[in-house]
């Protein structure tokens, strides 16, 4: 084990985890699923030429496991898995906060994986369309035609919510 | 720049990443067209929305699963095989003591606990017959009982 990817699995466990968690909707499996990505990474360092960052390599090996786990879910149980909110009883002040969380929960659910991973990826761990390029293993010019579909695809299910303008 | 050509550079232009020229020529479509206006706010307004989403709370926890994360990734730890390998195990090594012991010996204690990794297993032999394997785990705390018979 080198000190290098132990640092590099310290910086980015709990973020793969998390996106893990988003996209599949289970953070008990997220969590193996995360593990498996770590495991993925560390017996395929040779793979890695350099050309993006790790993240962004680790965050490729990510999505291809949440794709893959996905697909075996739809195989098996026929529907797309769940993504709800932990559903904690919130204060009186936090309210607005926690109905808006619970409606951006809502929304990250209905929309498809991919666009979900796309999304989580922009928004929340601010990629560059640089690396989520190499991440789905296309152009940066098709990242925003997918970004495009995956923005009007949340704001539809937004809107029929009740909840965008 | 037309509502398509807006709605085509949308993303581009809320991530920053549309060339200078063509973000002048969407800012002067956007002072003009009320409706793009509306829609990349309904789109910014979503998108506040789900970055302001906590990381922790993706996904729900499968029901009395709170297992406490792994310092490193548990295939690189020593993987302690799955308790029905380990009961099985203890259950022949048991009858091996048991059926090689010499004539006139004694019989094996009632009881023997073996201790493996963070679980204690506890084999209860009556008479001849296995009455329970007890798994105390101290990592959760958790006794699990896997009777086996008790009947004579």
């Amino acid at each position: 084990m080198t000190g290098e990817f132990e640092q590099l699995y310290q910086g980015l466990h709990a973020r793969v985890t998390a996106f893990c968690a988003r996209l599949i909707g289970c953070r008990t499996a997220a969590a193996d699923l995360a593990q498996d990505v770590f495991v993925k990474a560390y017996a395929s360092q040779g793979e890695f030429t350099g050309r993006s960052s790790e993240a962004t390599w680790v965050f490729r090996i990510a999505w291809n496991a949440c794709a893959d786990h996905l697909r075996r879910e739809r195989t098996r149980r026929g529907a797309m898995v769940r993504l709800v909110s932990s559903g904690l009883p919130p204060a009186e002040d936090m309210e607005s906060r926690v109905a808006d969380r619970e409606a951006a929960e809502r929304i990250l659910e209905r929309i498809s994986p991919r666009s979900r991973a796309l999304l989580m990826l922009r928004l929340h761990e601010g990629l560059g369309y640089e690396e989520m390029a190499r991440i789905f293993d296309t152009t940066p010019g098709s990242i925003g035609v997918m970004l495009n579909r995956a923005r009007k695809e949340a704001l539809a299910v937004a809107r029929e919510e009740g909840i965008a303008p | 720049m037309n509502c398509v050509d807006v709605q085509e550079a949308m993303s581009p232009y809320l991530d920053g990443e549309l060339e200078r020229v063509d973000l002048q020529r969407l800012e002067e479509h956007l002072i003009a067209c009320g409706t793009c206006r509306i829609e990349i706010d309904g789109v910014r307004h979503v998108d506040g929305m789900l970055a302001a989403l906590p990381r922790s709370t993706g996904g729900v926890e499968s029901p009395g699963d709170h297992r406490p994360e792994a310092p490193f990734p548990r295939r690189w730890m020593s993987r302690r095989p799955p308790g029905w390998v380990m009961a099985a195990g203890l259950l022949l090594a048991f009858g091996v003591v048991w059926v090689a012991r010499p004539p006139g010996v004694a019989a094996p204690p009632a009881r023997a606990t073996v201790r493996l990794a963070n679980s204690a297993y506890q084999v209860h032999v009556e008479g001849g017959t296995l009455l329970s394997i007890e798994m105390y785990d101290s990592q959760s705390g958790s006794v699990r009982v896997n009777g086996v018979g008790g009947g004579r």
